[in-house]
């Protein structure tokens, strides 16, 4: 194969060429629902003379497995996607180098989950059930105000969750439940299976296939999704609505508390740049575009949030929480627990 | 006995076969003749049952076997580029006919056996088909469609790969089965010498119909037309306008006027073909009224003489060689008419 | 024969560094740490059935898959029939679409609100859907059987065409009915081409993870499922890659069988040009074949699909929390939105480059694929001891998995992932042992004599290739252009797995819609989906139509 020589010759030459030049490039490594608008980056980028280079990686688990093998190497230099029941687990392979940004004071003490800074707060959501207005109304049937309800016979066969082995949300409301039943989630679950809960493997699944309320016109008018999600279905509406036809059931303990991280990567060459746009990430225009974006709401109190949140969203009082380390310790035997639960 | 009547077939749209008729009695072997595209294949598939005329019907003993499927009809068929099976060694294909027909192992492994003798290819049984010479292949292919006995026995050019020797050897071996066996057979080939010498009735098939049959040395001596003369071979082409002498028939041609051989006879003035055969003639040195005078400008060693052609394309198998240029006065038989 | 080792240099060497060389640095890593091989000795048994059930399924769907290709296989290279190049092309669609448009299209059409069961529901007044389609092992099955009919159709269809069809009529007149025929004479002569389409058809089963995950429901676990929780959710990377390896042995166990199998059934064969078997359909058997196989591959491989562009330009609201009331309307809204960029997003993809980016892709990845695929096909038809050994390790790319080796590319390539051109090449490790199986049979079936004749003409080897060998295999190398075109396009296996900067393809573009709720984001994924499938079978119809130069009547 003659050929083949000159075809290396070619890949060396444009390897090469592609070695960035100019100003400098500062990668972030992301999961695959990271967005944000291209103005907020063009400014940041002409203010700091720097390329952003966003790299992303699949969802929260797979990008911190990519971030840990890469570890002795790192791929990027600021990673952002890490959730509250992966933190513990990435603190301990040490991928993070601390950075103390002076945007932390502004952030609220339920947030900052890393007392060493090396994994900073970024944006929040909430995991609940989201449920479809009109299908309740047409019933005449109330909505469900706790667990307990949802066992109870008048809403059998009418929720969808999803798999927690599979599933980041679906690993959240299960984490839910431990929270609420401690030890008993367990026979929690054995009564929700009782009642019918279908489970599928993923969020698009659910949410897509199975509810109703959503463009898949499914046959469950319940869904576990994220709190964020009826505003999402009054932007995206066509033809456009003036309300949301879905609410979130946000009784006490009902909705699971997801928070997001970010941190520089040990290893990275350009922790200054790395820094500048943390506190960037943490600066009130950055927070303020998150919610149209990404669906998710701000940790720094001075952002508002668009009116569509706030008119057509609603937030938990009590979110169920755990603590990183806890989650890191259990959710393997939670999961386990859970199969054993629905498939005796 | 098989009965062809009336076969019409034409192929993308123009006429092939145009109204064949003919019968196969039990122990005949007729030979088609014709030039390549003539249809010969083509009414051996149509026998067979592997293509359908358009018009026409087929007997086997008085029975119309339009309706029996291809397998049968237990006619044998041997194809010309001999398909034989390429993932199936020489006794898997010879056996292949057996097969189907149920006949037991053991009685199989005899038949093969004794087959593959008949065709000189004895011991061949575990070759592969693909790794032998196109003889070899022939042979296998004419020992798979002898070894099932079938009613009927069709050929498309059996020897045409095979060295002269074997050719012979294997034309009368194949002779000598089809008489001892009685099995009718229709046996195609280009080869004319080999259709005189394998054949009971020889036919000649030109432009879709069927223009002579009759026995060998019938269609030798008196061919139908100039096309049959000229595709057989049988020598010299002329014309020439007829004339009368003394109530004999002449004739006037390019090279001179000759006496005419004819069964019928012909006004004054007719046009007619006209051949001239080069056997039985020599080199003289008086005028004789059929000889014929030439410059030689080949000459070609044969089995049956020197073939030697003059200048006016006229040719001639001769005794003695003469040499090139040479002036010669040929004795050659006499004009026949033809058609 | 001089040429040989060059003949494996290249694409041994690119598989060394694109699939060996990553695969053992995520092996290796893996296997270091204690921890997690005592997890997985734990859960072994569950992991054997894990392994029984990937096995059960993928035998099964080879089986089906078969059963459907086959005859269809038949009507393809046997008859001439009105839109028979568009049918052609539709069988082909399938594979590489991606599990989360095929899994839409098989809801909406057999869903608990699919149109069968509202029709169902509506017709005899139910007020539960009768079908349960999704979670099932039959939806699996159809799902297995959906995608992968075409390898055998297009591998088999091909063989069939060029086969000699005087071999057949030999044998009937030597008194073989028709069943004799098919089972004495062309069965045996098809099997090599049967043989590979069985072995690609068996991996791609043997690893099918998407349609596992999202049609199966929760209750199935293949290999590759259990391989995807263990890495990427329970962040157990022993476990995963001990899988990984359990399912790489049972891979290169079944190439070895396909190797010593094929081997002894690979005959030269006189191949004749594929039209000299196609003609119309004559007889009224012949006619209702042809109309009930041509109706069967529309409700197989059409209607799935039909949804999704039905969706994308049909709005189903209001109607949202009744049952069985649909007020469709036209619009066109989805795909206008396609061009919009609603909330300033940096990551918006206008469509035109999805649909760059998956055509440049797809277009390198043949190329370098046959470039490197058929010099190995072509050593590998007359194989020497070596070769014989090597040959069933070139299957292993098509049965690694995809998780394992997407780790192992970011590993083995790092911040190289960055690089665009390595996607590309990624792809082409999974198409390359698909290239070299395709071909290989219809390269081992040119006469050697063929070759010789064309030697003593005067020849040299490189035309003795161009005159004989490409001409004669033209079909096949357009089957596996065919085919190295799809698996770039649908973006298979590992290449699901890279890091991705930001070339978006139309895949990508279609996963980012359906993440997020709404219902123009719903419509844009469909808007998509359905601008990959024309693009698709249009790109299909196109290869086809190509003619190799000099590759004439074949």
């Amino acid at each position: 194969m003659k050929s083949l020589p000159i075809l290396f010759g070619v890949f060396a030459i444009l390897f090469t060429a592609c070695a960035p030049q100019g100003p400098q490039t500062l990668t972030v490594l992301t999961h695959d629902s990271f967005s944000v608008s291209e103005v907020l980056i063009k400014q940041f980028e002409s203010k700091n003379n720097v390329k952003i280079a966003f790299v992303k990686g699949g969802d929260a688990g797979s990008v911190l497995n990519k971030a840990i093998l890469s570890k002795d190497a790192p791929l990027a230099d600021i990673l952002y996607g890490v959730d509250n029941s992966f933190l513990s687990r990435a603190l301990d392979t040490g991928i993070y180098s601390p950075y103390n940004s002076s945007a932390l004071t502004s952030i609220p003490a339920g947030f900052k989950l890393d007392p060493e800074n090396r994994a900073l707060p970024v944006d929040y959501g909430d995991v609940c059930i989201n449920y479809d207005k009109s299908y309740f109304d047409s019933k005449n049937l109330p909505v469900p105000n706790n667990f307990s309800d949802l066992t109870k016979p008048e809403y059998k066969n009418l929720l969808v969750v999803e798999d927690p082995s599979t599933s980041s949300p679906g690993l959240a409301f299960l984490m839910a439940t431990v929270a609420h039943f401690g030890d008993g989630y367990q026979d929690y679950w054995s009564q929700l299976k009782a009642n019918g809960v279908i489970v599928v493997d993923s969020w698009e699944t659910a949410y897509y296939t199975n509810f109703s309320a959503s463009s898949g016109h499914g046959p469950q008018p319940m869904v576990v999704s994220y709190g964020s999600s009826p505003a999402a279905e009054v932007v995206y509406a066509d033809p456009p609505v003036s309300e949301s036809p879905t609410a979130s059931l946000v009784g006490d303990g009902m909705c699971f508390r997801q928070i997001e991280f970010v941190g520089i990567l040990n290893g990275t060459k350009n922790r200054a740049l790395a820094g500048k746009f943390i506190d960037f990430m943490l600066s009130k225009s950055f927070q303020e575009d998150m919610p149209l974006q990404m669906y998710v709401y701000p940790v720094i109190p001075e952002a508002s949030v668009p009116a569509v949140f706030t008119q057509n969203t609603q937030v938990p009082v009590n979110p169920a929480i755990i603590d990183p380390a806890t989650i890191a310790a259990n959710r393997d035997a939670w999961i386990q627990g859970w199969n054993s639960a629905m498939n005796p | 006995m098989l009965e062809i009547n009336d076969i019409h077939k034409t192929y993308e749209g123009k006429p092939l076969l145009q109204g064949i008729s003919f019968t196969v009695a039990k122990g005949e072997t007729v030979c088609l003749l014709g030039s390549s595209g003539s249809g010969k294949s083509t009414l051996l598939r149509i026998i067979a049952g592997l293509e359908t005329a358009e018009q026409g019907e087929i007997f086997w003993n008085h029975e119309n076997i339009a309706s029996v499927p291809v397998h049968q009809r237990r006619f044998g068929l041997m194809f010309q580029d001999y398909a034989l099976f390429p993932h199936k060694s020489v006794q898997e294909n010879i056996a292949f006919g057996l097969e189907m027909q149920k006949v037991p192992r053991s009685e199989i492994t005899q038949k093969v056996a004794s087959s593959l003798a008949q065709v000189n290819l004895q011991g061949f049984e575990m070759r592969r088909v693909t790794d032998l010479s196109g003889g070899e292949q022939q042979r296998v292919a004419l020992a798979r469609a002898l070894a099932p006995d079938p009613l009927l026995l069709m050929f498309d050019e059996p020897l045409g790969a095979l060295d002269r020797t074997m050719r012979e050897h294997l034309g009368i071996e194949l002779r000598e089965i089809l008489h001892r066996s009685r099995v009718p057979a229709i046996y195609v080939t280009h080869d004319q010498e080999e259709a005189f010498t394998i054949s009971d009735t020889v036919m000649l098939l030109h432009d879709g119909l069927i223009i002579q049959s009759g026995p060998p040395n019938e269609v030798y001596s008196h061919p139908a037309n100039r096309w049959a003369a000229e595709f057989l071979g049988l020598g010299n082409l002329l014309t020439g306008t007829v004339f009368h002498r003394e109530a004999t028939q002449f004739v006037r041609t390019g090279i001179g006027e000759k006496t005419l051989i004819c069964p019928h006879t012909h006004k004054g003035g007719d046009q007619v073909n006209l051949l001239l055969r080069p056997f039985g003639a020599s080199l003289i040195d008086e005028t004789v009224t059929e000889s014929i005078l030439g410059t030689v400008t080949d000459v070609l060693f044969h089995q049956s003489g020197f073939k030697v052609t003059l200048d006016n394309s006229l040719y001639f198998y001769l005794p003695t060689a003469p040499r090139l240029g040479d002036k010669v006065r040929v004795q050659t038989g006499s004009l026949e008419c033809l058609g | 024969m001089k040429r040989r080792p060059i003949y494996w240099f290249a694409p041994s060497l690119f598989l060394l560094l694109f699939f060996f060389y990553p695969l053992a640095r995520v092996l290796l890593l893996s296997i270091k740490t204690e921890t997690g091989t005592l997890s997985v000795l734990t859960s072994l048994p569950e992991f054997l059935n894990v392994l029984q059930f990937t096995l059960f399924q993928a035998f099964l769907s080879t089986l089906l898959t078969l059963l459907v290709g086959i005859p269809i296989a038949y009507l393809f290279s046997h008859f001439n029939f009105h839109g028979k190049p568009l049918l052609r092309a539709l069988t082909a669609v399938p594979f590489m679409l991606p599990t989360v448009v095929v899994a839409a299209g098989f809801t909406a059409l057999l869903g608990p609100r699919g149109w069968v069961n509202l029709a169902l529901m509506n017709t005899f007044n139910l007020s539960a859907p009768p079908i349960t389609f999704v979670g099932t092992l039959t939806a699996i099955l159809i799902a297995h059987v959906f995608y992968n009919s075409t390898i055998v159709i297009r591998l088999v269809g091909n063989s069939w065409a060029q086969l000699d069809p005087r071999l057949a009529q030999a044998a009937r007149v030597l008194g073989a009915d028709t069943k004799t025929v098919q089972s004495r004479i062309t069965l045996p002569l098809l099997r090599p081409s049967l043989l590979a389409a069985t072995l690609l058809v068996f991996l791609f089963d043997f690893t099918s993870f998407g349609v596992i995950l999202l049609l199966g429901g929760t209750q199935f676990r293949t290999l590759e499922v259990e391989i995807y929780i263990q890495a990427m959710h329970f962040l157990n990377l022993p476990a995963a890659a001990i899988l990984s390896m359990i399912q790489l042995l049972c891979t290169l166990f079944f190439s070895i069988v396909y190797s010593r199998v094929v081997n002894r059934s690979i005959v030269p064969l006189n191949p004749r040009a594929g039209s000299i078997n196609l003609r119309p359909a004559k007889s009224l058997r012949e006619k209702l074949f042809v109309g009930f196989a041509s109706v069967f591959i529309i409700i197989l491989f059409v209607l799935p699909m039909v949804a999704l562009p039905a969706r994308s330009v049909v709005r189903l609201e209001p109607d949202r929390g009744e049952r069985g009331t649909i007020q469709p309307a036209f619009t066109l809204n989805n795909y206008r939105e396609l061009t919009i960029n609603r909330n300033g997003s940096l990551f918006y993809v206008p469509p035109m480059n999805a649909v760059r980016n998956s055509l440049v892709y797809a277009v390198i990845t043949v190329i370098l694929s046959l470039l490197l695929g058929f010099p190995a096909a072509s050593a590998l038809t007359r194989p020497s001891r070596l070769e014989k050994i090597v040959d069933p390790f070139l299957m292993l790319p098509l049965g690694a998995s995809a998780v394992t080796l997407g780790l192992g590319y970011i590993l083995a390539f790092n911040r190289w992932l960055y690089f665009p051109f390595l996607i590309p090449l990624a792809h082409t490790t999974l198409a390359l042992p698909f290239v070299i199986r395709s071909l290989q049979p219809a390269l081992a079936s040119i006469p050697q004599r063929l070759r010789d004749a064309a030697s003593v003409l005067g020849a040299s080897p490189r035309q003795v290739w161009q005159s004989v060998d490409f001409p004669i295999i033209s079909r096949a190398l357009t089957a596996a252009g065919v085919f190295a075109f799809t698996v770039s396009l649908g973006e298979f296996g590992a290449t699901a797995m890279l890091v991705r900067p930001e070339y978006p393809t139309m895949t990508t573009a279609i996963a980012r819609f359906l993440s997020l709720p709404g219902g123009l984001n719903y419509g844009q994924a469909m808007a998509m989906a359905t601008i990959l499938l024309l693009v698709t079978t249009t790109a299909i119809l196109i290869i086809e139509k190509i003619r190799l130069p000099g590759s004439g009547e074949f």
